[in-house]
């Protein structure tokens, strides 16, 4: 197998399981040293510079947690749903196994969305729960990726699991938009968006910049871990290929 | 830097509360998949199946 070095480069080359697994081999210290670097940066911004709320006091603090964590409940479930419907349409294994990977690790960062959700309503709305539409669509995306991993599991066919899977991410894509616009569209407990893509952000810039360097950190985590995953399903799946024997020196 | 000492001990719970479940899930998240790996390289150095060979 030769890998052509000339431009332009053909990134679709990429999907073949022997390259991804050696270029996200090559790129995972990298990701995890940029997740600690920011990470490091968003708590020192949030936890040491910011001020505190004016309104909430300390408990506001939540926030650089909170914020990124459903932010990256919503974006996970559309790359999944993206990756599922490309590796549906063009039968592409390393889609549908990144698809496979990212539903643990977006099921994860909605539980933390919806755990440090309840613990700062507590304090700041005197209850952890409420049925309002915010909380209720981000508790169905939870249920939405554990109704994929269920999914996925229960069937033995693995082209027929990623097919029936990908429909189900699909469908449930609808969800994402409702989430996102559920505190205009209806009346809600849950404040609106402090920080919009049409608007000024309704923070302080400090505030702001910490809840931002913790994305990024988030991001990071979330690229390392769903790589790493993804490279252990391919291991599971490819080790009866010649390119895995030769890289783990099988005669 | 702000006083990290926080005025309110319920407050600083559910700081401490958050932060720290959401550490332990993704500790929790690494090692599993690490493990499989380490799993998944075992079984491609030595198939399972070659014992039947």
């Amino acid at each position: 197998m030769t890998i052509s070095t000339s431009p332009p480069t053909r990134l679709f080359t990429f999907a073949a399981p022997s390259r991804f697994y050696a270029l996200t081999g090559k790129l995972l210290p990298w990701l995890w040293a940029l997740a600690a670097l920011f990470a490091a940066a968003g708590l020192t911004v949030g936890f040491g510079l910011a001020p505190t709320d004016a309104t909430q006091g300390e408990v506001y603090r939540i926030i650089y947690l909170h914020v990124p964590a459903a932010w990256m409940s919503m974006v996970l479930y559309l790359a999944m749903a993206f990756w599922a419907a490309i590796g549906w349409a063009f039968n592409a294994r390393t889609a549908s196994l990144l698809a496979r990977a990212i539903a643990p690790t977006g099921a994860m960062f909605t539980v933390v969305a919806l755990w440090t959700g309840a613990l700062w309503g507590k304090p700041t709305w005197g209850t952890y729960w409420v049925w309002d539409a915010r909380l209720t669509s981000e508790f169905i995306l939870l249920l939405l990726y554990l109704g994929y991993m269920a999914l996925v599991a229960a069937i033995d066919d693995v082209r027929r699991a990623d097919q029936a899977s990908a429909l189900l991410a699909i469908v449930g894509a609808v969800n994402i938009p409702i989430i996102y616009f559920s505190v205009r569209w209806w009346n809600t407990l849950h404040q609106g968006a402090s920080v919009s893509v049409t608007s000024s952000p309704k923070m302080a810039a400090v505030m702001l910049n910490g809840m931002l360097l913790m994305s990024l950190a988030c991001w990071a985590y979330a690229f390392a871990v769903v790589f790493m995953r993804t490279r252990a399903m391919i291991l599971e799946r490819e080790r009866d290929t010649g390119w895995v024997g030769a890289l783990m020196g099988r005669a | 830097m702000t006083d990290f000492i926080f005025t309110v001990p319920s407050h600083t719970l559910f700081i401490v509360g958050s932060y720290a479940v959401a550490a332990v899930l993704m500790v929790i998240e690494v090692v599993q998949i690490r493990a499989r790996h380490r799993k998944a390289r075992l079984h491609a150095v030595r198939p399972p199946h070659d014992d039947e060979n």
